[in-house]
């Protein structure tokens, strides 16, 4: 996993400053990007779409950096308003197609099979179509705990949950993943 | 082949074995070449051509409660709010005027109109007055005798007179 070799003070100081407020911008994109992008595509599995996602929400926190007030690491911030954008990108997608969840899975099956930014096996692919079937919430705890490794301490000041809630959250993620392979 | 974390390992090596080795795979994922360079690009591309960051503020009380309400101050809505209004307000003065003027304010307008008028007047629109505002008008003509001070036979009397006077329609409307 990527760690910041800035720190938020030094993004944040060089954006207050007109004069260098792209210059922050940019570190800013480099320092956090490659994570930010990581969640975004797990959560909607197309790089397309993630790519569209992320862009949203990297110009929308360009034109709303004075509203960070700090309380948060600048991590944590963004990560929200990203994540943000990539549920409500979801939830549109849901509501557009009328699907049931068997014909969702295999059209996912089928995307991602014709995807060319995607080299996954079958068993890799049945992986996907169980995460599918787990709550936003629930996906996204597995993803940050399975995919990116996150510490349940870190993974708690990100989400604002407890630790127990996130371990029970994870833990019952991979039971329902479990299940979906032995069905 | 990525090795996970000793701690997840652990984790999984105990929840699901299936699911640890899986993870050693990877997920399949890959990504266009210079991907991150490219968006970066374009990213600033689209904050160049848009406005600038919005300055900090401090939001108040009154700010936060009328955030949701914003759109209200928009062209379209403000023009089609100031339309609603500006007909609910020429609506409310058209009924206001077209209201019967009651009470003792009906008395003073009828005061001002010569008794042949008002006469004509109530005569043509008798069911739109109720009887209080009746009585009163009647009180106030000059050529009513005082009933008070009629002997039943004089009442006969003007009563007859009265019938007489009037039209067959108006004496069935009463009847």
């Amino acid at each position: 996993m990527p760690q910041a070799k800035t720190s938020d003070d030094e993004i944040l100081g060089l954006m207050r400053n007109p004069k260098t407020l792209e210059r922050g911008f940019r570190l800013l994109m480099e320092t956090h990007q490659e994570r930010l992008y990581w969640q975004v595509r797990r959560l909607l599995n197309d790089h397309d779409d993630a790519n569209d996602v992320l862009q949203n929400a990297l110009v929308k926190v360009f034109r709303n950096i004075g509203q960070f007030e700090g309380k948060s690491g600048l991590y944590t911030w963004l990560y929200r308003i990203v994540t943000n954008e990539a549920i409500t990108f979801l939830n549109q997608r849901k509501r557009r197609s009328s699907t049931s969840i068997d014909d969702a899975n295999i059209n996912l099956a089928n995307r991602l099979q014709a995807d060319s930014f995607f080299d996954g096996d079958e068993a890799q692919i049945r992986l996907k179509q169980a995460l599918e079937t787990l709550p936003d919430r629930q996906k996204e705890v597995f993803n940050l705990r399975y995919y990116e490794e996150m510490g349940y301490e870190e993974m708690s000041k990100l989400l604002n949950t407890s630790v127990g809630a996130l371990k029970a959250s994870f833990h019952h993620a991979v039971k329902k993943v479990e299940q979906f392979f032995a069905a | 082949m990525k090795r996970p974390d000793e701690d997840i390992r652990k984790e999984l090596e105990e929840l699901s074995p299936h699911l640890l080795k899986l993870k050693e795979q990877g997920d399949g994922f890959r990504l266009p070449k210079d991907y991150f360079q490219r968006m970066q690009k374009e990213v600033l591309d689209k904050v160049q051509a848009g406005s600038q960051p919005s300055p900090s503020k401090n939001i108040g009380w009154l700010d936060r409660l009328l955030e949701p309400l914003q759109f209200l101050f928009q062209p379209r809505w403000a023009l089609g709010l100031a339309t609603i209004a500006l007909l609910v307000t020429l609506g409310a003065v058209w009924l206001y005027q077209s209201q019967p003027v009651a009470g003792s304010e009906l008395s003073a307008e009828l005061a001002k109109l010569d008794p042949e008028s008002l006469d004509a007047y109530i005569q043509a629109n008798f069911h739109e007055f109720d009887t209080e505002t009746l009585l009163e008008f009647a009180s106030n003509q000059e050529d009513q005798p005082n009933f008070e001070d009629l002997t039943p036979e004089e009442l006969d009397q003007y009563l007859n007179e009265t019938i007489q006077e009037m039209d067959a329609e108006t004496l069935k409307e009463l009847l």
